[in-house]
């Protein structure tokens, strides 16, 4: 009997080690949601609880930049009081095509999040692999490299690596698109163009019609867009715009994982092994 | 009185007492009181050190343990993250609804999958606008968002 209580004792004291989460779950920011925690955060705010994974939809080589991403999202209220919420991230993109993106995640569009994490992507096509920075914890998880054919330089740029995203129920009538020239922003040409989309009478129980009018300006020397706005009845008005745009080549350091990082193989999911189809209208 | 007055006094009575002994009867008193509580003790085999015998023993134990550890692991394991998501509440072959109205991907040139918790009445913030079940929940919905870089959701998939 002693010695059962002794064995037992010891594989006990183990334990821990033993139930200690696989990688899966050590990337989730655990946080105590509405749900759990009724006296918590304010009932319109997104609890985030974790972020791992994140890619490039196309690979641009020759046209290396640093610069500052700033989204506002400005919502006016019935009474005619305004809510405006700023978020910033980084970005660096090398002649190689490598890109750095860290930001934390305060906020989903008009949605306010808790105190989000704060993320490093980094994809490096020349290697074929990217990897995620967890700054809070100096953990880095290398992504899983895509199967072969299915790496960068899709034909189509946007065709949704490794997520689909499914057709709306109704097809919705086409934008109209509307030209809109050519301007400098940040010291980068961009040729702008807007498009208008009509939500129906009754399409989503609105009583009139609703536009959602986006213009997107577009470097065709950086190959990025430098400044988008939309403007969405049901959301507001959100801008997103790159600032402190600098055309000199990052340092190389920025898309290598940090000395003192703690390096993680694989990910929770493999999104590169998922169905790589457009289905949208 | 002082130490070295005592200790004289003790010295005198041990060497007066150097030749008495105990009388016999108190002796034999001694030795049979002796030997009845050794024989109502039980009987204790001698020792012959990590034998056999306790190696087997120690074996079924140690095996005894583990299962049941194993079993206290694989019951605490669900109970470590009541709160937080498990990869197998998601379907990551499940696509994602789109949340705006046009093409999900125009403007953008990366994604997160980002995985949240948030009450329903914020779904409609986000433009979603019920093409797809949302989850019989009272007060919070749990789902990965499809955010873009200009912080935009393109999608959303529930966690089941």
């Amino acid at each position: 009997m002693k010695r059962l209580m002794w064995s037992a004792a010891v594989i006990l004291a183990t334990l821990p080690a033993l139930a200690d989460d696989g990688p899966e779950d050590r990337f989730f920011y655990r946080a105590i949601g509405p749900a759990e925690h009724p006296g918590g955060p304010p009932i319109d705010h997104v609890m985030i609880l974790g972020a791992d994974e994140g890619f490039e939809l196309k690979t641009v080589k020759g046209a290396p930049y640093q610069a500052e991403a700033v989204t506002e999202v400005v919502q006016t209220l019935a009474d005619g009081n305004r809510i405006t919420r700023k978020t910033t991230a980084t970005v660096a993109r090398d002649s190689e095509g490598r890109v750095r993106r860290e930001s934390r995640l305060a906020g989903l569009g008009p949605v306010p999040a808790g105190d989000g994490p704060r993320l490093v992507f980094v994809h490096d096509p020349v290697n074929h692999t990217g990897f995620v920075l967890h700054a809070d914890e100096k953990i880095a998880r290398r992504l899983p490299p895509p199967p072969d054919g299915e790496e960068e330089d899709s034909p189509d740029p946007s065709a949704g690596r490794g997520v689909r995203i499914r057709r709306h129920e109704k097809p919705f009538p086409a934008g109209k698109k509307q030209d809109l020239g050519t301007q400098t922003i940040e010291g980068v040409e961009a040729q702008g163009s807007r498009t208008t989309h009509t939500i129906p009478v009754g399409e989503i129980g609105n009583e009139k019609p609703l536009e959602i009018v986006r213009e997107r300006w577009y470097s065709p020397e950086l190959q990025t867009v430098v400044m988008s706005r939309s403007s969405d009845p049901r959301m507001g008005e959100t801008t997103y715009r790159l600032t402190n745009i600098q055309r000199s080549e990052p340092e190389r350091a920025l898309f290598e994982i940090p000395e003192d990082y703690k390096v993680v193989e694989g990910g929770p999911r493999p999104f590169h092994k998922r169905i790589m189809t457009k289905e949208v209208e | 009185m002082k130490h070295t007055d005592l200790d004289a006094l003790l010295a005198a009575a041990q060497a007066a007492d150097a030749n008495v002994e105990a009388p016999p009867r108190v002796e034999d008193g001694l030795r049979i009181a002796y030997r009845e509580a050794r024989r109502a003790a039980p009987a204790v085999e001698p020792t012959r050190g990590f034998g056999l015998r306790a190696a087997r023993e120690w074996l079924w134990a140690g095996l005894a343990a583990a299962v049941v550890a194993a079993a206290l692991l694989a019951v605490s394991r669900p109970l470590r993250t009541p709160g937080g998501p498990t990869v197998a509440e998601a379907d990551p072959d499940e696509a994602f609804t789109p949340l705006v109205y046009g093409d999900p991907w125009s403007d953008v040139e990366a994604v997160q999958v980002v995985r949240v918790e948030m009450p329903r009445t914020a779904l409609a913030a986000l433009g979603y606008v019920g093409s797809a079940p949302v989850p019989d929940v009272a007060t919070a919905v749990r789902a990965d968002l499809l955010v873009g870089n200009d912080g935009v959701a393109r999608g959303i998939r529930f966690v089941r």
